[in-house]
């Protein structure tokens, strides 16, 4: 069994799993800094959690669980707000980050319902029965975004000359 | 092909990296929460400890101040009521420096002294010597017996008449006994003794 939230320091913490929670969220939501902040909410969740785990299989499954739910939420209440910052969206049209240049493209191509699924799938290596559960949705679902997803990624980099 | 995406897909993933400061603030933040979690456990871990600890006294304590009230302390087989027990032997005019003189006699003496410097001693009163159905004394009858006491005469003489049977059960332990007869004569029986006061 591994140790628990406490017992690893918070730069081990950060080191093992930062980069997969910022990774999944940033997929998603296209923005570095909703990525941290998700980021942040997941890992001190964990912390305040204090869970125990079977493996690390296990506990990887829980993070990238609890980030999709966070990504989830932030999405919900970034529409329920009203609010427009006008400024803050010239800045990201006129700033564009080099480099993630080829992935901001991708992402932006790629229908948002695909996106996590495709992540999963691809990166984290999850099987469709884990990204189910992870997502809360039916295996057939999972199964049928992950294909629509696969077929859209593909059309994308034909289009731009990568395969 | 799907292996060609894959790949693809990866190597543009890899290049998504946390930014290192935001990284480093992340960790304060982090740490920051595990040093309140663990004084949070740590807290509660010896409350867990202390608590059975604290209960168990307040349980002892509690059960020995229960028995305590409503048995006498020397085994006589007088019980006390819990009402019965009103404020301790000292009111009046005594003053706790004041001594009786061990020429009356020692046992006298001690009574008397006892009486009005043991705060937690009390004065049982009955019409028969067995104390079954015993009372505690008024604060007039305190002042008479402290009166007799002090000021009382030894004497040979002893009318026994309407005579009251006394007990004091003092904080250590010790229970001293006399009679009083018409308010005016003190029996000490064990001493063989007589008080009269005019």
């Amino acid at each position: 069994m591994g140790k628990n939230a406490v017992e690893l320091s918070a730069r081990e913490l950060v080191d093992k799993y930062s980069a997969m929670i910022y990774r999944l969220a940033y997929v998603r939501l296209n923005s570095n800094a909703d990525a941290e902040d998700i980021t942040q909410e997941v890992l001190l969740k964990y912390i305040r959690a204090d869970k125990k785990f079977k493996d690390e299989e296990h506990r990887k499954a829980w993070l990238l669980k609890v980030t999709a739910n966070a990504v989830v939420s932030h999405i919900r209440s970034q529409k329920r707000s009203q609010m427009v910052d006008l400024e803050e969206i010239e800045e990201v049209v006129a700033a564009p980050e080099n480099k993630h240049r080829d992935l901001k493209y991708v992402i932006e191509q790629l229908p948002e319902k695909y996106r996590m699924v495709i992540h999963m799938f691809y990166y984290e290596e999850l099987s469709i029965k884990e990204i189910s559960e992870i997502t809360g949705d039916s295996e057939g679902t999972v199964k049928s975004q992950l294909s629509r997803g696969r077929d859209k990624l593909k059309k994308l980099l034909e289009e731009g000359g990568r395969l | 092909m799907s292996d060609k995406i894959k790949t693809f897909y990866n190597d543009m993933v890899e290049e998504i990296v946390p930014d290192e400061k935001f990284l480093n603030s992340l960790v304060d933040v982090l740490e920051k929460e595990q040093t309140q979690i663990k004084r949070q456990k740590t807290k509660i871990y010896y409350m867990k400890r202390i608590l059975p600890m604290v209960a168990c006294v307040a349980l002892v304590v509690g059960t020995a101040v229960f028995a305590g009230v409503g048995k006498d302390k020397q085994g006589t087989g007088v019980k006390v009521q819990q009402g019965d027990i009103t404020s301790p032997v000292l009111t009046g005019n005594f003053e706790k420096n004041e001594s009786v003189s061990t020429d009356k006699s020692e046992y006298i003496s001690k009574l008397y002294n006892k009486l009005i410097s043991d705060a937690s001693a009390y004065i049982y009163v009955n019409n028969e010597n067995t104390f079954v159905e015993e009372k505690l004394v008024s604060d007039e009858e305190k002042k008479n017996i402290l009166e007799i006491l002090k000021n009382g005469t030894l004497t040979d003489e002893y009318e026994k008449s309407d005579t009251k049977f006394f007990m004091a059960v003092f904080s250590d332990g010790e229970i001293l006994k006399f009679n009083i007869s018409d308010d005016t004569y003190m029996e000490i029986p064990s001493e063989e003794i007589f008080l009269k006061i005019f």
